[in-house]
């Protein structure tokens, strides 16, 4: 996947007006809650084949970071 | 004509017929604009014919079952248009078997369109670009099916049931984005196109059992639709979650 298109799909996903880009603080978007995260379980396995806990996504800082949880090898 | 529902757009699934078309003609008279969704065009048309006059409307023929057809359908009108304020998910069949006669694929066809097909249109309008930023309410028919259990209509009451249950769980997660979520839940309908020929094919005895059990005798479409267009308006503001029973008093 291209992060590009993650980027766009994580829009969808938050619902946010915030333009979001790889260096996008997560903690600061208001859209970045509980259930976004529980979008965010669901995505990965989807996507990615990968269970992932969601308290692993409560520890995002930034876009990037997010990659890097659910995998960089997973992205082009 | 009256203004409750004045400047709103109003998604009603099931519009072709029953309790959908009693409570599209209601919320029109109420002064809303609406969107009517149902399989058969022509049918739709007929309940559009019946609005007042300047009433503005759009049409959406689908087949709610494939729901990313319907999906898609539902964006291409709704983006020529403003934010939907409300959404009344109507669209329902009844299966009436007995239990060794019911399959697996009965009680899923049900379970798809009473249920599942209303959550999905409700995933789309509950959207950000969709969704009137002020609020909206969303009025899923479920029945009194779902609280009051009868013999060979295992399907629907499952079914049902799962309409009154998710409506609660959609309130809960909806009311941050002020979306209000309710059901009503109907008792014996006359002339919808579920009971029409259900009622007409029993046996005199069987018919007289159902009236009897409704204390205030058998309700009409509009009966209906006028607590849905309550649930729809703000008199009903504070009110989430919650099932109201529309049924002459069966489930007493």
């Amino acid at each position: 996947m291209t992060k590009e298109k993650f980027i766009e799909d994580l829009s969808d996903l938050l619902e946010t007006d915030v333009e979001l880009t790889l260096t996008t603080n997560l903690k600061e978007v208001e859209e970045y809650d509980s259930l976004a995260i529980m979008g965010l379980v669901a995505y990965a396995d989807r996507n990615f084949g990968k269970k992932i806990p969601g308290e692993k996504f409560g520890e995002v800082t930034d876009v990037q970071s997010l990659i890097d949880i659910l995998g960089a090898e997973n992205f082009e | 004509m009256n203004s409750t529902l004045s400047g709103r757009i109003v998604v009603v699934t099931g519009a072709s017929s029953g309790i959908g078309r009693a409570a599209a003609i209601e919320c029109a008279e109420s002064g809303a604009e609406l969107v009517l969704c149902g399989r058969r065009e022509e049918a739709l048309l007929e309940t559009a014919g019946r609005f007042p006059e300047k009433t503005k409307y759009r049409i959406c023929p689908v087949d709610l079952t494939d729901h990313e057809a319907a999906a898609a359908k539902l964006k291409e009108l709704l983006d020529a248009g403003g934010p939907v304020s409300g959404f009344v998910h109507s669209a329902g069949v009844r299966t009436s078997l007995p239990l060794r006669m019911t399959e697996p694929a009965e009680m899923l066809r049900d379970y798809c369109i009473n249920a599942v097909s209303g959550f999905m249109v409700a995933k789309l309008l509950s959207s950000k670009k969709y969704v009137c930023r002020e609020g909206a309410s969303f009025v899923f028919i479920a029945s009194a099916a779902a609280h009051r259990g009868a013999p060979s209509i295992l399907s629907y009451c499952a079914s049902k049931g799962a309409v009154v249950s998710g409506v609660r769980a959609l309130a809960a997660e909806l009311a941050p984005k002020k979306i209000r979520v309710n059901s009503v839940s109907p008792g014996f309908v006359m002339d919808t196109g579920i009971t029409r020929n259900e009622f007409a094919a029993m046996p005199e005895e069987a018919r007289m059992k159902i009236e009897q059990a409704h204390p205030l005798g058998l309700g009409t479409p509009a009966d209906v639709a006028k607590s849905i267009v309550f649930l729809l308006s703000d008199a009903a503001r504070w009110i989430t979650g919650t099932d109201l029973r529309a049924d002459g008093g069966y489930c007493i």
